[in-house]
């Protein structure tokens, strides 16, 4: 008996596939002392509290003193659905024994479904003023969540792309502290990049 | 009201890890914005993302170590993309797309495996005056095309 798409994704969470998976619960505080919660799973996203659940300093919640109470949130939001799509991932592939097509094909497609709807919820998570987007970097980087910073970062990356230097400039509001002089040596040095 | 230079509050290492996200033309137009940009946009942790991963082949004696070796990545891989390098073979040159980081190739024409490519009334072997390759095959007759 086939599971729906919605039966699969909303059971992956209890779902216990090849190693142990507990629902234990951590608490995460924020800089100005807000208290959130997140599965071990999800928490375990950031090496950096991965190693503290480990070394056993998480039982009375884990202080995150650079972290404010807006950008946790986010941050957890990220982990809670990217936690649950590599969850969702391993519960599609640990099923080999399911000789069913059809069976088979529902699965493909809610993959397919569920990563379109990862991608659309990654753009928005950054899409965001640049504020909130480098709070999320400095945090992504503080808690080593690689496939955040990755995303923050390309953001940044996609906004300074093919942009000139002026452009640049404007966007991020810097200010040009070269000296007129300086400024012709770096871009006689680097010429080819200005030639179109 | 004078709106803040967010960016700013970034470590170097965090400005790079955004540029080396770019390309190597967006990174080269980024040392002009600011001298803080250009230091991230010059690090190695940059160009180290736009040289192709791995170790490049050896290429012949003093190619590329002329007048001095290569002082950083970004110097790396301006010499690389700036024309071709001998491979130590003699046979084989290696550049790098300039745009993309890609390599590219060019295989002297002793390389190539040419059909009656050793005798004389078909093709004749040349000294190449201006070339890296110090010779080429000229087709002397055509007795069948395919």
């Amino acid at each position: 008996m086939a599971a729906t798409p919605a039966d699969a994704s909303s059971s992956s969470s209890e779902a216990v596939v090849g190693g142990e998976k507990s629902n234990k619960m951590i608490t995460l505080i924020s800089s100005d002392g807000e208290s959130f919660e997140a599965t071990e799973e999800a928490a375990k996203m950031s090496v950096t509290i991965k190693h503290m659940i480990e070394d056993g300093c998480a039982d009375d919640g884990i202080p995150l003193p650079n972290v404010p109470a807006k950008i946790l949130s986010m941050v957890i939001e990220y982990c809670n659905k990217h936690a649950a799509d590599a969850d969702d991932t391993n519960k599609h592939v640990a099923d080999p024994a399911d000789a069913d097509e059809d069976d088979d094909n529902n699965n493909n497609n809610a993959s397919a479904g569920e990563k379109e709807d990862l991608k659309s919820f990654d753009a928005s998570l950054v899409a965001v003023d640049q504020a909130t987007l480098f709070d999320i970097i400095l945090a992504a980087n503080f808690l080593s969540i690689k496939g955040l910073l990755d995303l923050a970062c390309q953001k940044v990356a996609d906004d300074i792309k093919d942009k000139s230097v002026e452009e640049v400039r404007e966007i991020f509001k810097i200010e040009n502290d070269f000296t007129k002089e300086e400024e012709e040596a770096v871009r006689k040095e680097n010429a080819w990049a200005f030639n179109e | 009201m004078e709106e803040a230079c967010e960016i700013a509050r970034l470590p170097e290492e965090l400005v790079s890890a955004a540029l080396a996200r770019t390309s190597p033309r967006d990174a080269c137009r980024a040392a002009a914005v600011s001298p803080a940009f250009r230091a991230a946009a010059d690090s190695d942790a940059v160009w180290a993302c736009f040289l192709p991963p791995g170790a490049l082949p050896p290429l012949a004696d003093g190619d590329l170590a002329a007048p001095a070796p290569p002082s950083s990545k970004k110097e790396l891989f301006l010499r690389l993309s700036a024309g071709p390098a001998l491979l130590q073979d003699r046979l084989v040159s290696v550049w790098l797309d300039r745009e993309t980081g890609a390599k590219c190739y060019m295989l002297s024409a002793r390389n190539l495996f040419i059909v009656w490519g050793d005798t004389p009334q078909y093709w004749t072997w040349i000294p190449l005056e201006d070339s890296r390759f110090s010779e080429g095959a000229q087709l002397m007759h055509v007795c069948w095309f395919e």
